[in-house]
């Protein structure tokens, strides 16, 4: 799969490659950064005291339940909406103050199907491009400009297994085609950001998984991605996330972390004997108790770290010379880290965690 | 400057494209206004609905049997006389159960002739105004009608009567000779009878003139001087035997031939003449003889363009909102500028389309003379849809969903139909309510368009300042209004 700087795409595109490469191109700078932003619509909904920080060359994922201010957020971050309190910068300029040149550096999907159900999907990409500044022209016109526009249109088509159904109207095409037909108009013209509102959202879960590949591929190409998901689940796609609930971002931070934070340490799992000395496990250093007994008759139990508490339970259980015995490292579903961190929120026993827990960031960046 | 290009023609691209995969489209947008017209103009009589009509009154009466004669005579069209009722009430209910369209209620015959007009009552039940005021027409004429009838009967009945008058005068001139005869033989006592029988038969004639003289004035024949010569002489005549000589005796005969050539030019006189001495022969002034579908055609043609743009223009800018398409564009490196001069180009090119296509089915299906000018005809039409796409775009930053869109270009639609001079003619639409026909495109293209094509003239000043006006303001007023609106949501 060849990445998009490589496949020659129209100026446009190799402008922002250009532009990555003199500015704002060390990984790590901050892509968006916000600074206690508020917009609240009539009724008291919208988003509250918004503090983030997007590091270049990062999958983003912004983390929470239906109408819980993601897409807020994210229009915030276009310039769609504009702050009503706070600072927020994409790119080092506030958005509603974005010339030609940071735009052209964003690509954006929005939630619903934004593209014409008229057109076919090959009609749809080459309008987006020409909206780019691609031009479009039949392969019958001369011109270098537009022929390297078509050659991206079709590596894009190829990259999100469209090709087959290019001349296909997008009312006629399926809402997975349809889905990464936007996802591929967003990239037409090799963004340095993107921006995808609910990417994944009535995909099924193989398209899904293809689809975090390309984010994956996308990233490792220096491309900041932000993805909203109401599916939490793809939260561990993400290299941070940040948690919404009620227009709030609860907490922002790598997935791990959440799990950690969420269960008050690490989870490993014992299993294989039939009785299994649960006052010794307690004894073991790091382990800090017991989470509850799983469904084969183990051990669930709740340590400081993983890792340093894993070999310790192996001696202390002798697992080493017992084949019956394992103790595993248990990742926990982001489903429930996600439940603990809202119940806890709502139950006030998160004290301004999203502050904390950027601060951290901030110094991981600047170390880095 | 290359990229100022690239945006507006990718919407241009869009559009055309997204016209064109839908091929149907295209064609009910020709073919409809064209059908409707073509349907219409072949079932649209020109003759006005025959009035079944009943007639109140006594079957023996003077009155009801000059009707009858009328009706037969004068072979009037639209009306279906079916005879005499003598009871008022009976044929009124007749007119309330619909069994008749029209009941005219004749006066009693003592209300005839008492110095007074009588009146004739027509009734009527039709709720169509446009049947009502043909009624009304219709009634008057026939009231004009019937009194010229009565006038040129009286008129007949005079004219019988000169006949003795002219025999009176012929008679009073061979007494003249007598008594000239008379005086050349010194008969006195001859010359006195004769005089008294002529001064009696003078004083005769004079009473006939004047019994004729208004009728004789519609002629232009002076009858009272006559009269009165006739009884001045008459009165010298009766002193003859007092006075002599007789030296006016020549002059009364010169009278008396005077009078003679009068009662002769009133009875050689045609009475339908002298009732109706105008008639009217309407001569048309246009290239063709402009029929109803050819009147309809240019308006037809002026209201699709108005009606297409104004939809398709208000359509396609709420839909971009509603799909996202909008918020993906500002997003982008577009101005909302690019974005509606794409568009706008897009919906003049396809106007311009339909717009060619509907003329060359009108020109050669119902006959409506080309252009004089396709310059004008081609930049008329433009501009036509040019201040149609800014109403279509003004609704489009007034209107929320796809529906309050519809709505409104359909309410577009209605005002064009009543207010543009297709419905009702321009003329009888008073100020101020008439700037809202100059509002609407189509009456300006449906003005110009007839100039154009059936008065085989130059499209008028006014004309190209209107448009261009509703052009600039409506295009202005949506540069301001789009974006506000699409980030109101």
């Amino acid at each position: 799969m060849p990445p998009p700087n490589d496949a020659a795409p129209a100026d446009a595109a190799t402008d922002h490659a250009d532009r990555r490469e003199s500015g704002g191109g060390r990984s790590g700078d901050a892509v968006v950064r916000a600074r206690g932003v508020d917009h609240v619509f009539d009724g008291g909904r919208g988003v509250h005291d918004m503090e983030l920080d997007i590091p270049q060359g990062c999958i983003f994922g912004l983390v929470g339940p239906s109408g819980s201010g993601k897409t807020t957020m994210v229009r915030l971050i276009l310039g769609l909406l504009v702050p009503q309190d706070g600072s927020l910068e994409v790119f080092g300029v506030a958005p509603d103050d974005f010339s030609k040149d940071e735009r052209e550096r964003i690509g954006f999907l929005p939630q619903e199907s934004a593209l014409d159900p008229g057109l076919s999907l090959q009609h749809n990409l080459q309008f987006m491009a020409s909206a780019y500044g691609m031009p479009w022209r039949g392969r019958w016109m001369p011109g270098k400009r537009a022929a390297r526009a078509r050659d991206r249109i079709d590596e894009l088509l190829e990259l999100l297994d469209l090709s087959d159904e290019r001349g296909t109207r997008l009312g006629d095409a399926s809402t997975g085609e349809q889905r990464r037909l936007g996802i591929a108009a967003a990239m037409v013209h090799d963004p340095d950001l993107l921006v995808l509102d609910e990417p994944t959202a009535g995909i099924d879960p193989l398209l899904r998984e293809q689809l975090w590949g390309h984010f994956d591929d996308l990233r490792e190409k220096g491309r900041t991605l932000l993805v909203t998901t109401q599916y939490v689940t793809e939260a561990d796609e993400c290299d941070l996330v940040g948690l919404v609930i009620d227009g709030e971002i609860l907490r922002v931070a790598p997935p791990d972390e959440l799990r950690h934070e969420a269960f008050g340490g690490d989870l490993v799992e014992v299993a294989g004997q039939d009785r299994l000395p649960v006052g010794d496990l307690v004894d073991v250093e790091g382990v800090v108790g017991i989470q509850r007994r799983t469904a084969r008759g183990g051990l669930l139990l709740l340590v400081e770290d993983a890792e340093a508490t894993t070999e310790r339970l192996r001696t202390a259980l002798g697992s080493q010379d017992d084949d019956t015995v394992t103790v595993s490292t248990h990742r926990p579903s982001f489903d429930d880290v996600f439940v603990r961190l809202v119940r806890a929120h709502r139950e006030g026993d998160l004290d301004s965690p999203q502050r904390s827990s950027l601060a951290r960031h901030r110094k991981d960046a600047t170390d880095a | 400057m290359r990229d100022l290009l690239i945006r507006p023609a990718a919407f241009v691209r869009r559009e055309l494209v997204a016209t064109l995969r839908q091929p149907w489209l295209l064609l009910s947008l020709v073919l409809g206004p064209f059908l409707v017209l073509f349907v219409f103009g072949l079932g649209y009589s020109r003759d006005f609905p025959t009035l079944t009509t009943v007639v109140v009154g006594d079957e023996d009466s003077e009155l009801v049997s000059r009707v009858n004669d009328f009706v037969a005579e004068a072979e009037v069209t639209g009306i279906d006389y079916v005879g005499t009722e003598p009871d008022r009430e009976v044929a009124l209910q007749r007119l309330r159960d619909d069994e008749v369209d029209l009941v005219v209620v004749l006066p009693p015959e003592d209300e005839v002739g008492t110095g007074e007009r009588a009146i004739i009552e027509v009734h009527k039940r039709s709720t169509d105004p446009v049947t009502g005021a043909q009624v009304e027409v219709a009634a008057e004429t026939a009231m004009h009608e019937i009194n010229d009838q009565v006038v040129a009967e009286v008129l007949g009945t005079v004219q019988d009567q000169t006949a003795t008058l002219a025999e009176d005068v012929a008679s009073a001139r061979d007494v003249i000779a007598q008594v000239q005869d008379a005086v050349g033989a010194d008969d006195v006592d001859g010359l006195l009878a004769t005089a008294e029988t002529l001064s009696v038969r003078l004083d005769t004639l004079a009473d006939q003139v004047g019994q004729a003289s208004r009728i004789a004035a519609l002629l232009g024949i002076p009858s009272s001087e006559v009269e009165e010569s006739l009884r001045s002489a008459s009165e010298q005549l009766a002193s003859l035997s007092r006075t002599t000589p007789l030296e006016d005796l020549d002059e009364l005969d010169a009278m008396l031939t005077e009078a003679d050539d009068a009662v002769a030019a009133l009875r050689d006189a045609d009475p339908e003449v002298l009732v109706r001495p105008f008639d009217v022969e309407v001569v048309s002034d246009t290239p063709v003889e402009v029929t109803l579908d050819r009147f309809y055609a240019p308006g037809l043609l002026a209201l699709m363009l108005q009606h297409v743009a104004v939809t398709f223009a208000a359509l396609g800018l709420v839909r971009e909102r509603r799909r996202g398409t909008a918020d993906v564009l500002r997003v982008a490196p577009i101005t909302t500028g690019q974005r509606l001069v794409g568009t706008t180009i897009a919906h003049l090119v396809l106007g311009a389309a339909v717009a060619a296509a509907l003329t060359a089915l009108i020109v050669t299906v119902f006959g409506v003379p080309v252009p004089v000018d396709w310059l004008q005809f081609v930049g008329l039409a433009l501009l036509t849809l040019l201040a149609s796409v800014g109403y279509g775009y003004v609704i489009a930053s007034v209107a929320r969903t796809d529906s309050q869109a519809v709505q409104l270009s359909m309410l577009m639609l209605l005002i064009a139909i009543f207010f543009s001079g297709l419905f009702l003619p321009l003329a009888r639409i008073n100020f101020p309510v008439r700037w809202v026909s100059w509002a609407m495109p189509t009456t300006h293209a449906f003005t110009g368009f007839r100039e154009l094509m059936l008065l085989g003239e130059s499209v008028s000043n006014f004309i190209w300042a209107g448009l261009s006006g509703l052009a600039i303001v409506l295009l202005a007023a949506a540069r301001v209004l789009i974006p506000w609106r699409d980030s109101h949501p």
